[in-house]
């Protein structure tokens, strides 16, 4: 009996592992921004790709890895990338969260996940974690954790992407881009 | 009961898999962790030298409006958990559904209202804490109104009620989108209070350079400690280009329990600063807390600035503003960090601090850390740290110190020696007690060296490998902290995404 509690958590691992092979599709969510605004990743993916980081105030890796966020952002928000850093503070960090942002001077799409729902529908707690989904809501890439000099494997994984989608759609450059949701500028 | 949940667990398999198998819209995504330590110091309790093994399986199946959720544990013993012999469940689960204005969920859940002051449930797995609920939560929006709804109840491991509860909250967006909150909560009867309502409000002004946000609760009358608890909790924030001020505050008499009624209110004071100084954190008295902060944020070109002072003391009656009189047992801290990139390849922080608890413990220290890169790959880290501790009850001064090297290649992996050393009389754990005599040990400083390699594999697996000391003492995580042992001995993790 023993033996087979042992058993129930591989088979399901094994499991998992197995599937996720076939589909590495981001599931749904819906997040507030730092206005309350519910902002639901469905909508959003509507609109062009989005690379979501999710990181927190009290977590010092993820605070490093910003900078480099921020000049992907302004590299790639014209071509139509949606940047989203999205907090999974708690309550008692919550409120460090907008002066933090404004203070370091980031532009790019702040919001909220105080009960890490968002963050374990990709899998895990574990922050930083970032993810590349494309448009069709396929996760292209993704990284966890953080040291100096992932931001360049990044940085490249996201340029590698968004010139396959401009040689895709090669008119892509001149839509005009909607521009919610709002960049905290 | 555990076998309830076993049989539960068998049942679930053959039906997890014909459901997700069979619908292909499904998205599962999971997350398997798994420690092992062999530990090879003996428990300052029992004096026995142990190890454990735990793992955690976190399953989630997501279709369009459907999403399930199961976590599976197997804990002999574990490492945050009390020492259980052999236990393996599912202890977490739920079931939700959502429409376009309104999600329900059945099975477990955490919420927070009032940013925890009049409603927190929050999990932090390594500080074993977990104030979740059981139950049903129902949540809708419709315009600028939104209304919750929830009744649940806290079981432990062997399925014993030790909270139940049963609230609704109404949130209305105003016009220039000041949001407008209202609470009330009934607790039933159990083995931590009497039954009791909880009723507040919270509101969040936004303005040209910042916001405001205010929470108040207030508890119906409690027969046993005979009085009404209450809480008040504002924050407000500032920012311009390149800089961001917080200033909060807190008046706290809440319920004077061991464990706070589905409660988890800003503590108003940072969360993180530097590993010796965090050793050393306030511990919050929630039931007659009165305090503020004020953090400073700031970055121009190539430098960062943080500067952080926070005060707290015991109310005197109904106190508004934190005292600094020894019986209202006062502590007040300030912190400060600069760092600058001096080149694309180098980058260093100078940080430091000054802690002073009843005026009786003072602390003072700094540090510093310096990066350099040698190519986009390769960098090399190294930190040294410094905290001189006085008037220290029953304890002669002392001085603590540690020094980190870290050594990285980007997406790969990492490798770091750390060694901390302590002259802490009364900190025995990095000494060799059975090779020494004790008054041999008391006589010099005690060091507690390490090695740690982190290594990272196919972008969504990692592995860490521990071997050395680890000093035991308070660890701090999401604004909870808890005593740990020592450590001594080899530990191995890994953390796979699926």
């Amino acid at each position: 009996m023993r033996q087979f509690r042992l058993v129930l958590p591989i088979l399901l691992l094994v499991f998992c592992s197995t599937y996720s092979m076939a589909a590495d599709k981001a599931a749904d969510f819906t997040i507030k921004g730092l206005d309350n605004t519910p902002y639901k990743l469905s909508e959003l993916l509507k609109k062009g790709p989005v690379l979501v980081d999710f990181w927190a105030t009290w977590c010092k890796p993820c605070c490093e890895e910003l900078p480099a966020l921020e000049k992907i952002h302004r590299t790639y928000a014209e071509k139509g990338l949606r940047v989203i850093a999205i907090s999974v503070d708690d309550t008692k960090s919550r409120s460090k969260v907008k002066p933090f942002i404004k203070g370091s001077g980031w532009t790019f799409a702040v919001m909220l996940d105080e009960n890490m729902e968002a963050r374990k529908k990709f899998g895990g707690t574990v922050v930083p974690f970032t993810a590349l989904i494309a448009q069709n809501g396929e996760i292209v890439y993704c990284q966890t954790g953080y040291v100096r000099g992932d931001e360049k494997e990044l940085e490249a994984a996201v340029a590698k992407f968004m010139s396959m989608q401009t040689s895709a759609a090669p008119d892509a450059e001149s839509k005009p881009v909607d521009e919610s949701p709002p960049a905290d500028e | 009961m555990p076998k309830t949940k076993f049989i539960l667990s068998i049942l679930s398999l053959p039906l997890t898999f014909t459901l997700l198998t069979s619908s292909f819209a499904f998205t599962i995504s999971a997350n398997n962790e798994a420690r092992y330590a062999r530990r090879g110091l003996g428990d300052p309790q029992t004096g026995d030298n142990w190890g454990w093994f735990e793992n955690q399986l976190d399953i989630d199946a997501n279709e369009k409006n459907l999403h399930l959720n199961m976590r599976i544990r197997y804990l002999r013993p574990s490492e945050f958990e009390l020492r259980q012999t052999d236990e393996s469940a599912i202890d977490k689960g739920f079931a939700e559904y959502s429409l376009k204005h309104l999600t329900l969920r059945g099975g477990d859940y955490y919420r927070s209202w009032g940013r925890g002051l009049l409603l927190g449930m929050v999990e932090v797995k390594e500080l074993n804490f977990d104030n979740g609920l059981n139950g049903v939560l129902a949540e809708g929006g419709y315009k600028g109104l939104e209304g919750s709804f929830f009744w649940g109840e806290e079981k432990d491991a062997a399925d014993t009620p030790h909270e139940a509860a049963a609230g609704f909250r109404l949130g209305y967006r105003l016009p220039w989108d000041i949001n407008l909150g209202l609470a009330a909560i009934h607790f039933r009867d159990g083995e931590r209070h009497a039954a009791f309502e909880r009723r507040g409000f919270e509101f969040d002004i936004p303005f040209s350079i910042g916001s405001l946000y205010s929470a108040y609760v207030y508890d119906s009358y409690d027969p046993v400690s005979q009085r009404y608890s209450h809480g008040f909790y504002s924050a407000a924030e500032f920012y311009g280009a390149g800089w961001g001020l917080l200033i909060d505050y807190k008046n706290y008499r809440l319920p004077q329990l061991d464990q706070l009624a589905l409660q988890h209110p800003p503590s108003v004071r940072p969360e993180v600063t530097w590993s010796l100084f965090d050793r050393y954190p306030h511990t919050s008295l929630y039931d007659s807390e009165v305090g503020c902060q004020v953090d400073l944020t700031a970055s121009v070109e190539n430098w960062n600035f943080k500067w952080n002072v926070n005060q707290v003391s015991r109310q005197d009656g109904v106190q508004g503003l934190p005292s600094r009189r020894d019986r209202l047992m006062p502590y007040w801290a300030t912190t400060f960090l600069v760092g600058n990139h001096l080149t694309d390849r180098d980058r260093w922080e100078l940080f430091g601090g000054y802690a002073e608890q009843t005026s009786l413990a003072e602390r003072h220290g700094g540090g510093c850390l310096y990066e350099h890169f040698f190519d986009d790959q390769w960098s090399l880290t190294t930190e040294l740290q410094l905290l001189w501790n006085k008037k220290i009850p029953w304890t002669p001064q002392y001085r603590d110190a540690l020094l980190s090297l870290t050594g990285s290649k980007a997406g790969l992996a990492s490798l770091t020696a750390l060694i901390e050393r302590s002259g802490n009389i009364w900190d025995l754990s990095g000494a060799e007690i059975k090779k020494e005599s004790l008054r041999k040990i008391l006589s010099r400083d005690r060091y507690w060296p390490s090695i740690e390699l982190a290594v990272n594999y196919f972008a969504r697996h990692q592995l860490r490998l521990f071997y050395g000391y680890e000093r035991g003492g308070m660890r701090c995580s999401g604004g909870l902290c808890r005593q740990v042992n020592p450590f001594k001995g080899v530990k191995i993790t890994l953390n796979s995404q699926f």
